[in-house]
């Protein structure tokens, strides 16, 4: 029976923190990463509409406008379905034996999870105004240096995004089977292609920022 | 030969290809067939995901392959060896 063998001979590896944070696909993928992703992209996308940030394509995180609810949980589905489309089909190619729809759209869900403590850091009172004050600054001259509040909450969603892309390159690997260098620059390759059509798709459904109610997006 | 046991095995033969795996991917294997060839179930039992399992028969699989094919290439060779010398005698 199974119950006689050791777990390491199918576990890879024991289950740490840093595993949790960086990896959890290892424990988690299909229907229950679904669940969990599409849950946190909805939270994330209230936490944005909040926070006055919004995701106007797979990689983007842009804070400092006022947006409607709607717009960052729409955007949130768009950016998940387009690059999950993306995946599937790039899985065709490079790994056609046993690879499941439900693993890659489940695990690209949770890997959007960092998202959320982004979006949350820039709502309190004083991140969102130091952000709508750089992004007005910004619109009519020069870069100008972002508020404490605002650089700090800044380089925190920075973070977050790497974070992100590093999960959804983990949530690749390992719906897919795919390691090493022709996987990364495949990865790559998605994501970019992710990015335009995202960028594409969200303008076409949403009317432009302009017509999402977002200022200065005309 | 075995220096605890004394046990020493010699012959002119090829292994099984199962044999010729290293330990763990024989219990690996041994789990997969003795839980009905589900990786759902392995998953389950051993609190991992579906492609986490998957992806480790997915890699024997690979193995097994590799293990395969060389095995046939070294038959092809002493098979041609054969063809060699008979061909010479």
């Amino acid at each position: 029976m199974p119950q006689e063998t050791t777990n390491a001979a199918v576990v890879p590896r024991e289950m740490t923190v840093a595993r949790w944070l960086f990896n959890p696909f290892i424990r988690i993928a299909g229907g229950q990463a679904l669940a969990i992703g599409l849950t946190v992209i909805v939270l994330s996308g209230l936490a944005a509409a909040a926070a006055g940030v919004h995701f106007d394509g797979l990689l983007d995180f842009h804070p400092g406008y006022s947006v409607s609810f709607r717009v960052p949980i729409v955007e949130g589905f768009v950016n998940w379905s387009v690059i999950s489309v993306i995946l599937v089909l790039v899985s065709l190619l490079v790994a056609p034996r046993t690879v499941r729809v439900i693993d890659i759209a489940g695990t690209q869900a949770l890997a959007r999870w960092p998202l959320l403590p982004a979006a949350l850091a820039c709502v309190p009172g004083p991140v969102r105004e130091a952000n709508d004050e750089l992004v007005a600054a910004a619109a009519e001259g020069p870069m100008v240096t972002p508020p404490a509040a605002g650089l700090v909450a800044g380089l925190f969603a920075g973070a977050c995004a790497i974070w992100m892309v590093w999960l959804m390159w983990k949530a690749f690997s390992v719906a897919c089977n795919q390691r090493g260098g022709r996987a990364v620059a495949i990865f790559v390759a998605a994501l970019l292609a992710g990015e335009m059509a995202t960028k594409f798709l969200l303008v076409r459904l949403l009317g432009g920022l302009a017509a999402a109610g977002v200022p200065g997006g005309s | 030969m075995c220096p605890e046991c004394g046990t020493a095995v010699q012959g002119d033969y090829l292994l099984p290809a199962l044999s010729r795996l290293g330990g763990e991917d024989q219990q690996f294997a041994l789990s997969f067939i003795l839980g009905s060839g589900s990786l759902k179930e392995m998953a389950k039992l051993y609190g991992v995901s579906y492609p986490t399992v998957r992806n480790r028969l997915d890699d024997l699989i690979a193995r097994l392959s590799a293990i395969i094919e060389s095995q046939e290439q070294e038959a092809a060779e002493d098979a041609a060896g054969v063809d060699a010398d008979g061909g010479g005698g």
